[in-house]
């Protein structure tokens, strides 16, 4: 439970933090692999094995997450050749 | 068929047309043209029969997908947005020369993730219908891959929603660390069965799911995304995803709050009346100061949001059946005027043709199209005798009714406030002569035919609203 705590306090401060979009991905990667700890440790502590399924649906949802994602960074760059946020200005309010 | 399968029909439906679609364009011959939208009617039509088939059955599938009449009737909804969206979708295709199958594919793909969270009753469900929907909806943001306002929309769009389905999941974690379950109704009865004054962890199981609920509705703290989706979209796929997203999630929103954290409520209700009150005002506020029409609507949309809150806070009977008919009114009339645009787009020139002064002497020009954007503007802003104004209506009496007459004088005052940047367009449609001349399209059929239903349906709703809420209060009478 800690641990997943301290994962995902990592993983959101990594996204509000780093500049960089793949280190943001990655960051959001993090999250969902804590929730899954989350999952795990709280089907162990249940004697349940919903949690353990649900993890695995996690897993399969964040590999679809990553393929989309890593398609729409690679657009983007291809646009722009950058991977920094502070460069996403085309449209503002 | 077994029974047990019966509630997936009209999604199975919708993802066989998408298959189908998918397929139809890999075997394509390069140059030849394919009927592939008619193809997504085809199956929107099959998903119409069998929800209808279902009405009255309340059929479940494996206790995770129930058809129930509050399912079926935001499927139904859902239904009129996909059929409206592929009619408008085809200039725009024609247009951006973008690729038909994929396009039409992700749009089914994204309807059937919707149908499937308007109807799943268990949180893993919507958790997998909200990826499915939202991964769609990502692509086909970024469907024009080589527009750099797209694909930075398209971005933008993505990394926000997938923060945000990271704490939903985590939220989910902790509702079933909590109750050893997902279904909501176990949920809902071992909640209630809990002490009554709320632990740590029910808080911070009900904090995380209303912030991953927030980003897809977009309320007011979590609204940053929307501006920016929706101007880089191609506008069908804008209309597209305000109305449909915005339908699928406000239904599970309404099915998580309402049954399973219904014995919550008295935490809950101050968090969702603060994000209501501030959505409302902040969509409203900001949008006066636009000049895109697109990011104009944008705000106009979180705005709306705002209104639906309303109604969630309320939590009322009235409240509940009048949220069906907002969702109805508000899809009908937010893709009529993004149909609109989509048209307007529809131009040789360069420039998207999506600024308020762009729409200068439409009036001259093209007396029809200004007269169906002044009917969807109006019904935008609640003006009878259009849907948006019996539907503002009975949002706002039914918070009154349960005693949140501030919520109510918000909501009357920003509507006051948006009908004046809705008249803006109207005003510039009719009073201002265009500086340049002829720069409007010719309008395709069915494009222009589906911008008339969508008119009609909308006038059909403000004059006679009640046999269509009396089904709204049916269906929600049936689970709540």
């Amino acid at each position: 439970m800690l641990l997943s705590a301290a994962l995902f306090i990592i993983g959101v401060i990594g996204v509000m933090v780093r500049r960089n979009i793949i280190i943001i991905f990655m960051s959001i990667e993090l999250i969902l692999n804590a929730v899954n700890i989350n999952l795990v440790a709280f089907s162990a502590q249940l004697q349940n094995n919903v949690g353990q399924v649900f993890a695995i649906f996690v897993v399969a949802v964040a590999a679809a997450e990553a393929a989309v994602g890593l398609g729409i960074i690679l657009a983007f760059y291809r646009n722009k050749e950058t991977v920094n946020i502070d460069e996403m200005n085309l449209m503002k309010w | 068929m077994p029974s047990s399968l019966n509630a997936i029909v009209p999604m199975a439906c919708v993802t066989a047309a998408a298959i189908a679609a998918m397929v139809a364009e890999a075997f394509r011959e390069p140059g030849e043209r394919m009927p592939i939208g008619p193809l997504g009617i085809i199956g929107l039509a099959g998903a119409a029969i069998a929800s209808i088939a279902l009405w009255h059955h309340n059929a479940t599938s494996f206790g995770v997908v129930a058809a129930d009449k509050f399912g079926l009737f935001v499927t139904g909804i859902l239904i009129i947005i996909g059929v409206l969206s592929l009619a408008i979708s085809a200039p725009a295709i024609e247009r951006e020369r973008l690729p038909q199958g994929e396009y039409y594919a992700l749009m089914l793909f994204a309807l059937a993730g919707m149908m499937l969270m308007a109807t799943a009753t268990d949180l893993l469900v919507i958790f997998l219908a909200l990826e499915v929907l939202s991964l769609a909806v990502y692509v086909l943001t970024g469907i024009r891959r080589d527009s750099p306002v797209a694909t930075e929309a398209a971005f933008k769009y993505f990394l926000l929603g997938a923060f945000s389905s990271a704490f939903f999941l985590y939220g989910i974690a902790f509702t079933y660390g909590l109750t050893g379950s997902t279904r909501l109704d176990r949920v809902g009865s071992l909640i209630a069965a809990q002490a009554m004054a709320p632990t740590p962890m029910q808080l911070i199981a009900v904090g995380l799911l209303i912030v991953g609920f927030a980003f897809k509705v977009s309320a007011v703290p979590f609204h940053m995304w929307t501006p920016d989706a929706y101007e880089g979209a191609s506008p069908a796929v804008t209309g597209f995803m305000s109305t449909g997203v915005k339908a699928a999630a406000f239904a599970a929103f309404f099915r998580v709050f309402l049954t399973a954290f219904d014995p919550l409520h008295a935490v809950w209700w101050e968090v969702v009346w603060v994000m209501a009150a501030a959505t409302m005002i902040v969509g409203t506020v900001v949008g006066v100061a636009q000049t895109s029409v697109k990011r104009m609507l944008a705000y106009s949309s979180i705005a709306h949001g705002g209104y639906l809150l309303v109604a969630l806070v309320s939590a009322n009977d009235a409240a509940k059946g009048a949220v069906l008919f907002y969702l109805l009114a508000y899809a009908v009339t937010n893709i009529g005027a993004f149909g609109v645009i989509t048209l307007m787009e529809n131009t040789s020139g360069d420039r998207p043709n999506d600024q308020i002064r762009d729409f200068a002497g439409l009036w001259n020009e093209h007396p029809a199209l200004a007269a169906l954007m002044t009917i969807f503007l109006l019904s935008l802003g609640g003006f009878p005798p259009t849907a948006g104004f019996i539907a503002k209506w009975y949002v706002f009496t039914a918070a009154v009714n349960a005693g949140y007459y501030w919520l109510a004088i918000i909501g009357v005052l920003t509507s006051v406030i948006s009908v004046f940047f809705y008249l803006r367009i109207v005003v510039m449609m009719y009073m201002t002569p265009s500086d340049t001349p002829a720069r409007f399209p010719l309008v395709p059929r069915i494009a222009g035919a589906a911008l008339v239903v969508s008119a009609v349906i909308i006038v059909y709703l403000g004059v006679l609203p009640a046999r269509v809420l009396d089904w709204a209060v049916a269906s929600i009478s049936s689970i709540f």
